[in-house]
């Protein structure tokens, strides 16, 4: 059952929520948990153990550290001496940092088993054939099953045992909060991201939607249902041929490839994600929003706060600012400051941050050599920004043209649709050597004819369609262009009348029914970034 | 809310509004399965069938037999063949991958088309498909039928809407192939495979085709088209069984009791899987005069 299937939004979704309306207000919570439990159930069977021990261990684990800080405090304040105290307070952190440690790598630990087992195996099963040694087992290329949501509720609960540890907030003593913050439904698929002091009272609130806050609900689930129906999946068919069968297309065709799958992955992610915040709105929680007008940005830094947001601001608090203020950053910023001068003195020290950072970026998606390479691709973009950002200058200055006038932010724009459109490419590529061999036809075909043979448009995806996706991608960009301009989808459709606001809903809800492609010739497209 | 106080006026106006919605939506899916359902359905499982439906063109309660199926039987029964052999009148309303669901749906509406003595059941299909999701999807598109029309939004746009005068083909529904690919693969029958039992709705379809030939005077007859890709002995057993116990006969030609003749060396047009037409000849003419001999459709000529 996934969430854009008519079983979760037609039979789990709205039985959950008249029911979630009948249970007592104090007892809602731990109902929502049921559910959320059932409906992994569905989707995992005993996977489900796997959650099930994350939040054992993260509940205990965080509670220890809670308990651990309480009795160091106390133990501190008796203490006589300032040598005493130092010595307490060290004790007590090495205490915190161990329950700490063990609850990381539970956690962290069973995700890389089970996510990058396999090919942690193979690597070293290719590197004791490289030097030549005896094999001690046989190494199994079989893929290992993953729960639902294993790569998202396993950062969610990174984030909470680490808040804990630095004293954000205290730890909390309910398991049955934990639980529910790491397995309410609505995120499991493909998140976002949730954090536990944003999150965990809008669990236990018990609040309902009601009025015009479900109306929102359910109009921003319907509009995601669109995105990925009538955008995604519909584009399906044309883009596994384009990446599976590459070596016939050349040139203007590869440009295409990378445009399609880059709407295809946005429909259907973004889609995703507005299905969940809708879900989540009837029961009276926010969660997180993850997109905000990507293709508006000026560069990659910004893509990546813009595009998967909640995964972006997990890597800078708990990789990016833990790496930079670590003690080797600190002693390579002071050796740079000693030894190095102008840009390559600040550059230096953030290397190391970033280069986590995006690698994390990448091997995040999946255990495959491409996705490391796509993180590496953008810490690529990313460093030669900074270390060509003096020549930069000097080159607008020289043509006169001012960098935040209308002209070059448009043109920086244009630049990083270019560029994210390139890393998609790679993204969605069976394999690095087959994105290398795409790379390389990009200049081998001949002008714009074998796009306008129309001999592409026999693939699964017909003129038809691509009218249809081209109507509803304007759409989707036009609804983008109002946030981008600080006119809310709320603002859009609530406030104007009931009359517009149902006029809205059901012309929503007739269009993804008509052009949806669902049903009778259409393969079912599992969500792309479940399979994360 | 105290016993037998009011709901508040809120309350009610919310319940209204809640109705009035819902109203709407019923009218929109209606509005939208009226412009999107053809005079002709022309879908059957994804694929363009309209051939399936071709017994509305023939003349009313002409025919004999009634053969239904997925494309073992649409490649194995041929109505020309029994038509010259037994004088016999039918038509094929089989079609590739039609579930065991679209086979009721089809068989029920036929009869208030045709009235034949005979329906001849495939049974390959009762082991694909017969979930509970397929159930409930099948039952939500013959109530909503834009759910399963809405794809004709193109061929709207495009002029092309099926009117029906196409649909009735010179095979009458038969699917005529004459190429030759041997199968090779020795004894299929002893094959072991998964599946090989009837799910809840499985028997649910199974049930439905029984009441809606009895209910129209009609015999029920299921058949195993000869299949070395997908029939097995465990297959066959768990169809005799439920025959047996529901007093139907089952026609197996993957048996010796029903054999026809069958060559794997020329007469597969797939290594196996479909019959060609010199194999759909044996079979067809088997079954003709099957018919004749034993439940009175038809007479067999002297030659």
């Amino acid at each position: 059952m996934t969430l854009s299937s008519w079983k979760f939004l037609l039979v789990f979704l709205p039985v959950t929520y008249l029911l979630y309306m009948l249970v007592p207000r104090r007892s809602r919570w731990a109902f929502l948990l049921g559910m959320s439990y059932v409906f992994l159930w569905l989707c995992s069977g005993e996977l489900i153990a796997y959650l099930l021990a994350a939040t054992f261990v993260t509940w205990a684990c965080a509670l220890g550290i809670g308990q651990v800080r309480h009795k160091g405090k106390l133990r501190a304040s008796a203490c006589k001496s300032r040598e005493e105290r130092k010595s307490c307070n060290a004790h007590t952190k090495k205490r915190m940092r161990a329950l700490l440690a063990l609850g990381a790598v539970a956690d962290m630990g069973t995700l890389v088993v089970l996510k990058y087992g396999g090919l942690i195996l193979e690597g070293l099963d290719a590197l004791r054939n490289l030097l030549g040694l005896p094999a001690l087992f046989a190494v199994s290329t079989a893929t290992v099953a993953l729960p639902l949501g294993i790569s998202f509720y396993t950062l969610q609960a990174l984030s909470y045992l680490t808040d804990v540890y630095r004293g954000k907030y205290e730890a909390c003593r309910s398991l049955g909060t934990v639980a529910l913050f790491l397995a309410f439904f609505p995120q499991m698929e493909e998140g976002p991201i949730g954090r536990f002091d944003l999150l965990s009272k809008q669990l236990r609130s018990g609040e309902v939607a009601r009025g015009s806050r479900r109306a929102y609900g359910a109009q921003l689930a319907c509009w995601g249902l669109f995105k990925k129906l009538v955008v995604a999946d519909r584009l399906n068919p044309l883009v596994g041929e384009l990446f599976s069968n590459h070596a016939n297309y050349q040139g203007v065709m590869v440009v295409l490839a990378g445009l399609l799958y880059t709407l295809q992955l946005y429909a259907d992610f973004s889609g995703v994600i507005d299905i969940a915040r809708g879900s989540a709105e009837l029961f009276g929680i926010t969660l997180s929003p993850n997109f905000r007008q990507p293709f508006f940005s000026h560069d990659v830094n910004e893509f990546w706060r813009r595009w998967h947001m909640t995964l972006g601001s997990w890597l800078r608090d708990y990789v990016f600012y833990p790496v930079s203020l670590s003690s080797p950053t600190r002693k390579l910023t002071f050796w740079a400051r000693k030894h190095l001068s102008g840009q390559a003195m600040k550059l230096v020290p953030a290397t190391l941050a970033l280069l986590a950072v995006w690698s994390a970026t990448g091997i995040w998606h999946g255990a495959a050599v491409k996705y490391l390479a796509y993180g590496l691709y953008y810490f690529t973009i990313v460093m030669l920004g900074l270390i060509f950002e003096p020549m930069f200058q000097a080159f607008y200055k020289k043509i006169g043209l001012r960098r935040d006038g209308a002209v070059a932010r448009r043109l920086a724009v244009a630049r990083t649709f270019v560029l994210v459109c390139i890393g998609m490419v790679m993204f969605r590529a069976n394999d690095l050597s087959d994105f290398v061999a795409m790379m390389g036809s990009l200049f081998s075909g001949v002008g714009i004819s074998p796009l306008t043979d129309g001999s592409w448009l026999t693939h699964g995806t017909d003129k038809f369609d691509m009218l249809i996706v081209c109507i509803a991608t304007a759409l989707i960009f036009a609804v983008d262009l109002a946030h981008e301009r600080g006119v809310s989808f709320r603002q859009l459709v609530f406030g104007h009348g009931v009359a517009f606001e149902w006029t809205v809903g059901l012309c929503l809800l007739s269009a993804t029914i008509v052009f949806g492609a669902y049903g009778a010739g259409y393969t079912v497209v599992p969500s792309i970034y479940a399979g994360f | 809310m105290a016993q037998g106080s009011k709901v508040p006026s809120h309350g009610r106006h919310r319940i209204l509004r809640g109705f009035a919605f819902a109203g709407l939506v019923v009218a929109v899916l209606a509005a939208l399965s009226a412009i999107t359902y053809p005079l002709l359905p022309t879908t059957t499982n994804g694929l363009y069938a309209p051939y399936i439906y071709g017994y509305r063109l023939m003349s009313e309660d002409s025919l004999d037999v009634f053969i239904i199926g997925d494309s073992s039987a649409q490649c194995t029964v041929a109505p020309q063949v029994m038509q010259s052999v037994s004088g016999i009148s039918s038509y094929n309303s089989s079609s590739p991958l039609q579930t065991a669901a679209v086979s009721a749906e089809v068989t029920t509406e036929m009869f208030s088309y045709q009235n034949p003595k005979v329906v001849i059941y495939d049974v390959n299909n009762i082991f694909r498909d017969t979930s509970a999701t397929t159930a409930v999807e099948t039952i939500a598109q013959q109530v909503v039928p834009v759910l399963r029309y809405h794809d004709n939004w193109k061929r709207i746009l495009a002029g092309t809407v099926e009117t029906g005068g196409n649909a009735l083909t010179s095979d009458l529904g038969f699917h005529r192939k004459t190429d030759v690919v041997p199968y090779t693969g020795g004894d299929y029958m002893s094959k072991t495979t998964s599946g090989a039992f009837l799910s809840f709705w499985a028997r649910v379809y199974l049930k439905w085709m029984q009441r809606v030939c009895a209910e129209h005077g009609a015999t029920l007859i299921l058949i195993s088209s000869p299949n070395a890709k997908e029939w097995n002995d465990a297959r066959h057993d768990v169809i005799a069984d439920y025959a047996q116990e529901n007093g139907l006969t089952y026609l197996d030609f993957n048996t010796a009791e029903c054999d026809a003749g069958i060559d794997w060396a020329s007469d597969t047009r797939d290594g196996g899987e479909h019959l060609n037409v010199a194999g759909a000849t044996k079979v067809s003419t088997w079954l003709a005069t099957w018919l004749a001999q034993n439940k009175g459709v038809g007479t067999v000529s002297a030659s």
